[in-house]
């Protein structure tokens, strides 16, 4: 159930939001989905980068932006404008939250560092997303999530066995990750202010919290004192279990076979040597995965992928497509279950986002409402949170505090 | 602590949801077949020492173990009975209970409940195994070499986007449910939805009107914006319109190669155009140096540029090591074993202590206490099998 109204378990908290690009904007895209008052705060001489990342002219028409700062209010403030400091300790004094992502140093000198921040308001939870750290001896790195990728070991594992040149993903995949494990630590913060009445501050930097998504594999390499193999698209206990082709051109289909009964479904299906009693043990089919893997391949590209997926997951096989966008787009599921709808926005038209992967029963959250274009709600937030009146707003604007 | 206890009883899909909540504070219980216990116990990789899976050793550290098979004699009376002394229930969906029947039962529960697909698409049934949501859920199709075989990401990642989205949701319904006289309240995640609102892939369909492909390292924009090799391993260098100026030093860093002279160069977008005629000169500078020299150089330039880091890399690199990345966990009886440092660490949480993930059953005493049985009468369920000897 949806509503036009900010409506959702985070109503009534206020975030003073000043992440851009990916990471910041997609853990506060959470807090919006769950009706909280998102203040996206920008600058007409530093826009969040992602307006422009198609490399349009016009800021409005970035629809990454547009995806990533659903239901949020922009106000636009020049922060090195004398009186910036002041006017955003006001808006942090009616705040639940503060987030950041600029680099290293970046809201100390413009006057807006923790101490500053707790002396107006001591429940503030203060959130910095640094990509390396605010301490240690690489905090001064520049690094982006394609950067970080390789340097928490994730282009090193993600790769097929024996890769001679590590290829890992083109995604900035960290940003989103650490988006989310940034917006569940700002929860947790909130239960930790009912019980402390205290506010607190949070650092979830990148690179580190990057390198513990990998945890499991970090543990396995300090108990056995050596990496566990690169295993790719295997499963080092499921034989067949892999990403196969399909008739058509650059068509895949994932399948994991979990049990021999599996196995031997799949091979009824594929027959010939599939059927071999060679195969028909797990023990087996991992001496021969190689071959295992060839009569699968063998068979896979012969079908469409459709009528494969129709043909194994009636079979009982665990099998799945490796979805492109165009299928996530027109995927039934996540549209019936409304994980994917349409919003409407003034430049970019009518549109289909994905929206929140989270379904509350009794609390209905906020329908799908557009990012903000720039400066949209500067005057309606000061009104609103400040109780700034219109000659104020008009002084601000004149001394160019707003913009 | 928070005081709140969660009953965790999931597959090992739901298990780093239940880490998480952990490390925010909450006290985790969970449930766990008696005889085996949890399948990511025997999940490889195994540690040689104990053969135990690195998955549960992972995300079961700080939690407590109970045995109970819900399916068994007087076990659903057994679940009631822990659900009755709970504040919350992490479940997956394909546990033989209904989340709604449960919610029903125990009105003041939160209710997590981990999908890994939506239940009314295709894929409602299937089995909640990592390669699978990975797949549909988009990325995996945009990761590996253009002509090959996409690739899964390493390391359960489907467990973790899921896990990370359901902590943040369960630990939000908290919020907005203070205390038991409020009601419980339930709260489902699409792993597969999760997944698949990254990477702007599907508003990027929606945009161009054709699917994002996959180009291995190489970035949509940057250029350099991919893997290079280098003389004693490989880095990623990324230089992008982001960065003004950051074209101009690159060049200086490469000792301003004349084939990279072309002022139209300085345009991320036009040298993404002509990244064939680019690569090959920034390959053959990079080849003759060290990694250590291109880091270096690079950052000292305000660069973006980073090593190509193995896990062995991760355990002794100087910058994560000085934060705070290692950390060690302790069991019952005392032996401290090393574990990587929680993903999320609040200044609140951070007496709690890092337990090593329990043995089977080792809290057995919370399920005794919950339902109020005797010595006789667990006996008794253990000979029925609903609960561990």
């Amino acid at each position: 159930m949806t509503t036009a109204q900010p409506s959702g378990p985070l109503a009534g908290i206020r975030v003073l939001d000043f992440t851009h690009m990916v990471a910041g904007p997609y853990m506060t895209l959470q807090m919006a989905y769950l009706g909280a008052e998102v203040i996206k705060v920008e600058s007409r001489r530093r826009i969040d980068g992602w307006r422009v990342r198609n490399g349009n002219r016009d800021v409005e028409m970035s629809w990454p932006f547009a995806d990533h700062n659903k239901g949020k209010r922009g106000i636009t403030v020049n922060l090195k404008h004398p009186l910036a400091a002041e006017l955003i300790a006001r808006l942090a004094s009616r705040c639940d939250v503060v987030t950041e992502n600029f680099s290293t140093g970046v809201m100390e000198r413009l006057g807006l560092d923790d101490a500053y921040f707790h002396a107006v308001n001591p429940r503030l939870i203060i959130v910095h997303l640094p990509a390396m750290g605010r301490s240690g001896p690489r905090s001064d790195w520049v690094a982006w999530g394609p950067n970080l990728l390789a340097y928490t070991g994730f282009t090193h594992r993600w790769n097929h066995p024996g890769a001679a040149v590590p290829v890992g993903t083109q995604t900035s995949y960290l940003d989103y990750v650490v988006g989310l494990h940034g917006a569940a630590a700002v929860a947790g913060a909130l239960l930790w202010r009912r019980r402390t009445g205290k506010g607190t501050v949070l650092e979830l930097a990148q690179a580190g919290t990057a390198a513990s998504l990998l945890g499991p594999l970090v543990l396995s390499t300090l108990l056995n004192g050596i990496e566990p193999p690169v295993t790719g698209n295997h499963h080092p206990a499921q034989v067949p279990s892999g990403c196969y082709p399909c008739r058509e051109p650059d068509a895949w289909c994932a399948l994991t076979v979990a049990d021999d009964r599996a196995w031997a479904r799949l091979a009824r299906i594929i027959g010939g040597e599939a059927e071999d009693e060679a195969f028909r043990h797990l023990p087996g089919r991992l001496r021969h995965r190689k071959r295992v893997d060839a009569l699968v391949r063998a068979f896979t590209r012969t079908q469409n992928r459709e009528d494969l997926l129709s043909q194994l997951v009636a079979a009982g096989i665990g099998a799945a497509p490796v979805a492109t966008g165009e299928d996530l787009a027109k995927d039934g599921g996540l549209s019936d279950g409304g994980y994917v709808t349409p919003v409407d926005h003034p430049k970019l038209g009518r549109r289909r986002f994905p929206g929140p992967a989270m379904r509350f029963v009794k609390t209905p959250l906020t329908q799908s409402r557009r990012a903000p274009l720039l400066g949209e709600h500067t005057a309606r937030v000061l009104r609103e949170v400040l109780g700034a009146e219109a000659d104020e707003l008009r002084e601000w604007m004149a001394c160019g505090l707003l913009e | 602590m928070l005081g709140l206890r969660v009953i965790e009883w999931v597959s090992p899909a739901g298990e780093y949801a239940g880490r998480l909540l952990a490390d925010i504070g909450f006290e985790v219980v969970k449930i766990e077949p008696p005889g085996l216990g949890s399948l990511s116990r025997r999940m490889p990789p195994l540690w040689d020492q104990s053969g135990e899976g690195v998955l549960h050793l992972y995300c079961n550290a700080r939690k407590q173990s109970v045995t109970l098979d819900v399916s068994a004699p007087g076990g659903d009376h057994l679940l009631d009975c822990l659900l009755g002394r709970a504040d919350a229930l992490l479940m997956t969906s394909d546990q033989p209970v209904d989340p709604s029947e449960l919610a029903r039962r125990h009105p003041h529960l939160i209710i997590g409940v981990a999908q890994s697909f939506p239940p009314q698409g295709k894929w409602g049934t299937l089995p909640a195994e990592d390669l699978l949501i990975f797949a549909a859920g988009g990325l995996m199709y945009l990761s590996g070499e253009p002509e090959g075989e996409p690739v899964c990401a390493p390391g359960w990642q489907s467990y973790i986007v899921g896990g990370a989205q359901l902590a943040f949701a369960m630990a939000a319904a908290f919020w907005s449910r203070p205390d038991r006289g409020a009601g419980g309240e339930v709260v489902y995640v699409c792993y597969q939805a999760a997944l698949a609102a990254q990477e702007n892939v599907i508003s990027d369909f929606e945009g161009r009107g054709h699917s994002t492909p996959r180009t291995g390292s190489q970035h949509r924009t940057a250029v350099p914006g991919r893997v290079y090799p280098c003389r004693d391993g490989f880095v990623h260098f990324m230089v992008s319109n982001a960065q003004p100026g950051s074209w101009e030093r690159f060049l200086e860093f490469l000792g301003n190669p004349p084939e990279l002279s072309d002022s139209r160069l300085k345009d991320a977008i036009y040298r993404r155009e002509h990244v064939d005629a680019v690569d090959p000169v920034i390959e053959r500078i990079f080849a003759d140096k060290t990694r250590e020299e291109l880091v270096t150089g690079a950052q000292r330039r305000h660069l973006p540029c980073a090593p190509v880091q193995s896990l062995t890399d991760l355990c002794h690199d100087p910058h994560l090591l000085a934060r705070g990345f290692l950390d060690h966990a302790v069991t019952s009886s005392g032996q401290s074993y090393p574990m990587p440092a929680p993903g999320i660490r609040l200044p609140d949480a951070r007496d709690i202590p890092m337990r090593w993930a329990p043995t089977l059953g080792a809290d057995n005493r919370v399920l005794k206490e919950s339902a109020d049985l005797d010595d006789t009468t667990w006996a008794a369920l253990a000979a029925a099998g609903t609960v561990s000897k």
